[in-house]
């Protein structure tokens, strides 16, 4: 068995992280900036007597919901896109992702030289280049890419199927590229057993070292209860140990001097061959791998599994408590197209199915970042500067949950930390997050507050603020705002209640 | 602003300041000096309060070990065959062993984990109680699941509150003018606070702010409160809670906050949570429920109690409450502060072939505080023979946990709702503490 005594703890790593955060933002210069808090030079717009072009409606958050539901945030445009291609249309222009055009990403990610390296060259690369290169990329590709329901995919399936990336160091870039990103907009079937084949899978739930005679139960319990079947899935406890059984044996090459580092294999020594049973069915003696690969295709073929992992998908997307009808229709595509994460969401996403559906949606942390970043189209250049001065505080890095549910996706759960969301908008506006700027008056166009408070609403939401908090912008900025007050206004009304939803 | 922007409920509006503060002379004659925002409340009799609430109310530290940690591990029953035969390769030696690294006797029967030797002194002292063969009876073994059981208080996956929510939602404050009166130091509202009034989470006590220019802030802030007004009711109240707290910790500088009797904080985060839980406490602002989450307990592969996972979670476990028991006790408030440490579930007696130990049923709890009956096990031990197991491979939940927690509500915490806080259960007292 691997000998792990060498391999620092996750609880170590995830020290390791913080203080190289922490190092790099004092060395960086972002600490003394933020103290120092610099004002921006002002270079008022000219004066064009107040911007009288544009609409003030009645486009809204409603009309736009579709947009706000599929991307990581509304910006322009893709408002844009969306009245150009109407909502079947741009619906299918997302799903037909590798079409779309995605030029600055990979201007973007060319920078970042762990990312496409094969098994072996990682086996030889620094753990925590590889880890801070993954979630670096994660954030541009967030608020970058023009494929943005592919990267809302890319997020759900990386909560679904969550891994630790303290835990699997440079093992996390293979994770995230092969499995996730590969069958992200793929077949649920084919992800689930890219999954459970992972290097990275196989680590952070113990699967490697799960041998005949001492099974470690600890990913067949979550390829239950959350990759599969869900905690009320009908399967008695006893079902576990056998479903653990039937995967022992399955490793991956840890060596990291190996030409196959981070691959699967199947190691018959250590293979449990006895016959086990799983919900009733028999898996007979001498299986093989056959035995694990049995379990997938019962477990893909469930109507439980097509039920649980619609749901979520609903809840992803449309509803926190989707209606069990809607759950069903949507499970029924699962079943018809043999688990076609396409066709799902060509279900969930049905624009009646929206209008009638879909209820507004608190942005988790790191969706409200984003979401900010793309409406006001801040430049940031070094995604450390977010995860020092926010992911971090507001407890949302992508591949740092360390529990196996991923994060939670619930109002109940994200709705009392408002202070790191408010404290991200407020600065950023001002540009104290070091290096991430945003050009207000290039945004905003105008200094006059009916015009400013316009343009506030249709980079945010695509149309008119809400009550109060239109009016509200109004009363504070007065009839003249200097140019501080108009970004703060900006910052204000990312901070208000309205853009927490969408 | 000059002051918290929230009355306290006006039904409590003329409790004593002394009374509200909970305090002894001591401390009361501190309250009157500071803290610089406490505004002005009318005094009333202190029987009032005692006869409305009972005096003498702690604050609460709840503490949560994520991940089900292994009960066996930390409070060894050694003199258990079966505990050496079921992890060859897992278990603590006999404090009588000529081993280096081996269990400290406790009472004869069971020892404590060597890692854990900084809470042997708090145990002597009669601060430290453990409760062993406890737990939730609900048979599940998911994470998932279990947590949610426990810090709901009932085994209902439809209850979305938790315990120590319903405790604050179901008594009156401590302190009436409290700006805040339970904080979760995580970045997330735990489902054990839930439910309680004027409950945030909290992940920073150094940079508590909300960006932007000084000079306009008192502006902004009064933007944002008008602005989430009329916001959904949750975040309506999440709002008032950053503002309540922005106040709150306007005078509390963290970042120069002195540890009394020396103790020392670790840099981790567990160590770091308690520091500012020391700190709300001594600053007393008039938080009388904290809570702490510490995650990584779910030990399934190398989990080796003496040099491996175990031995280092339970290393900042113990130092950890080593530091913030040395800090209160120096600064006087021990006696007014009562500290429970629960988990899920405990692992299996037998190691599994990772050498480490998948989840299991009945655990160890932990109490410690000024008012706790300690330096003792309290356990009615079922036995680690195999027909003696539960489902004939677990320890076996022989006090329910909510025996102990409902005891600490009702005696410590003066509240006699229990069927609020406790739904549909009844608890036998088990004179876990005093009172």
């Amino acid at each position: 068995m691997q000998s792990k005594s060498t391999v620092p703890t996750p609880d170590a790593r995830l020290r390791e992280v913080r203080s190289r955060l922490d190092a790099w933002a004092k060395q960086s210069g972002a600490l003394e900036h933020l103290e120092r808090r610099p004002r921006i030079e002002t270079r008022p717009p000219k004066d064009d007597g107040g911007d009288t072009k544009g609409h003030d409606g009645p486009p809204n958050l409603v009309d736009y919901r579709l947009v706000h539901r599929m991307t990581f945030g509304y910006s322009e445009e893709e408002g844009e896109l969306y009245r150009r291609l109407g909502p079947s249309g741009y619906l299918e222009y997302h799903l037909n992702h590798e079409a779309i055009p995605d030029d600055y990403v990979a201007y973007r990610l060319a920078e970042f030289s762990t990312l496409q390296r094969s098994g072996a060259a990682l086996g030889q690369s620094d753990w925590w280049e590889c880890v801070h290169e993954t979630v670096q990329a994660h954030v541009v590709r967030s608020i970058y890419s023009k494929r943005q329901l592919y990267e809302r995919m890319v997020e759900f399936w990386a909560d679904h199927f969550n891994v630790f990336a303290p835990k699997l160091g440079k093992l996390n870039t293979l994770y995230q590229r092969d499995v996730i990103r590969r069958h992200a907009l793929g077949s649920f079937p084919t992800l689930l057993n890219a999954v459970a084949r992972s290097s990275g899978m196989l680590e952070y739930l113990d699967n490697a070292s799960n041998i005949t005679g001492y099974p470690n139960e600890n990913y067949a319990r979550e390829l239950l209860e959350l990759h599969t079947l869900g905690v009320d899935g009908g399967y008695p406890e006893d079902d576990v140990l056998d479903v653990a059984r039937c995967f022992t044996g399955w490793l991956y090459d840890w060596d990291e001097s190996s030409a196959t580092y981070g691959q699967f294999r199947f190691d018959p020594q250590y293979h449990d061959n006895a016959r086990k049973y799983f919900l009733g069915i028999e898996i007979p003696s001498n299986g093989g791998i056959r035995d694990g690969e049995r379990i997938l295709e019962i477990l893909a073929g469930h109507q439980r599994t097509a039920r649980f992992v619609s749901r979520k998908m609903l809840r992803h997307f449309l509803t926190e408590d989707p209606p069990q009808a809607l759950v069903d229709r949507v499970a029924a595509v699962y079943t018809a197209t043999n688990g076609d994460i396409k066709s799902m969401l060509r279900a969930i996403l049905d624009q009646k199915t929206v209008r009638r559906y879909a209820t507004p949606k608190y942005k988790r942390p790191y969706h409200f970042m984003v979401s900010s970043m793309r409406a006001t189209r801040a430049q940031v250049p070094y995604v450390f500067s977010l995860w020092w001065y926010y992911m971090e505080k507001s407890g949302q890095t992508p591949f740092f949950w360390p529990a196996p549910n991923g994060y939670p996706d619930a109002y109940r759960n994200w709705v009392g930390n408002l202070q790191p969301r408010w404290m991200l908008v407020q600065d950023l506006v001002q540009s104290w997050v070091w290096q991430v700027t945003v050009d207000t008056f290039g945004l905003l166009r105008s200094r006059h507050p009916q015009t400013v408070v316009r343009r506030i609403g249709e980079v945010l939401v695509g149309g008119p603020m809400p009550e109060p908090e239109r009016t509200l912008l109004l009363n504070y900025m007065g009839s003249n705002p200097s140019p501080d007050t108009v970004r703060e206004a900006l910052g204000l009304a990312m901070a208000g209640p309205t853009f927490q939803w969408y | 602003m000059s002051g918290p922007r929230f009355k306290g409920c006006s039904e409590y509006e003329d409790l004593s300041r002394r009374g509200f503060l909970g305090l002894g002379a001591k401390a009361a004659a501190l309250a009157a000096l500071g803290p610089s925002w406490l505004p002005n409340v009318k005094f009333a009799s202190r029987d009032r309060l005692d006869a409305m609430f009972g005096e003498g109310r702690d604050i609460i530290v709840s503490v949560y070990l994520r991940g089900g940690c292994d009960g066996l591990s930390m409070c060894v029953p050694y003199v258990e065959p079966n505990y050496y035969t079921a992890r060859p390769q897992l278990a603590i030696p006999r404090p009588d062993s000529t081993a280096a690294q081996k269990a400290i006797n406790l009472n004869g029967f069971f020892g404590l984990a060597p890692a854990l030797q900084p809470l042997k002194s708090i145990y002597d002292a009669g601060d430290l109680l453990v409760v062993h063969a406890t737990g939730s009876r609900d048979e599940t073994k998911s994470h998932f699941d279990a947590q949610h059981f426990m810090e709901a208080g009932k085994p209902d996956k439809r209850v979305w509150t938790g315990w120590l929510g319903r405790h604050l939602s179901t008594a009156p404050p401590m302190s009436p003018t409290a700006p805040v009166r339970g904080v979760a130091l995580t970045y997330q509202v735990p489902l054990t606070v839930e439910g309680g009034p004027k409950t945030l989470p909290l992940s920073t006590l150094q940079d508590y702010k909300i960006g932007g220019f000084d000079e306009t802030l008192e502006g902004r802030r009064n933007w944002l409160q008008d602005a989430y007004a009329s916001a959904d009711a949750a975040l309506a109240n999440a709002a008032a809670n950053v503002d309540a707290t922005l106040q709150m910790l306007a005078n509390l500088n963290f970042q120069n906050y002195t540890p009394a009797g020396g103790a020392v904080y670790a840099e981790n985060e567990f160590s770091m949570s308690l520091k500012a839980a020391a700190a709300l406490i001594r600053y007393e602002a008039g938080i009388e429920a904290l809570h702490i989450d510490y995650g990584g307990w779910d030990t399934h592969e190398y989990q080796f109690p003496l040099d491996g996972q175990m031995a280092a979670l339970m290393d900042t476990f113990a130092v950890g409450l080593r530091a913030f028991y040395t800090d209160l006790q120096a600064a006087g408030f021990m006696n007014r502060v009562t500290l429970v440490v629960v988990s899920e579930f405990g692992r299996v007696l037998a190691q599994n072939g990772s050498y480490g130990t998948d989840h299991g049923h009945g655990n160890c709890m932990w109490l410690m505080g000024g008012n706790v009956i300690g330096n003792r096990v309290l356990t009615q031990w079922p036995g680690l023979a195999p027909e003696q197991l539960f489902e004939g491979q677990d320890l076996q939940v022989t006090i329910d946990y909510r025996d102990i927690l409902a005891e600490v509500v009702q005696k410590r915490l003066g509240n006699t709702s229990l069927s609020a806080v406790f739904p549909d259960y009844s608890p036998t007292f088990r004179g876990a503490v005093a009172g």
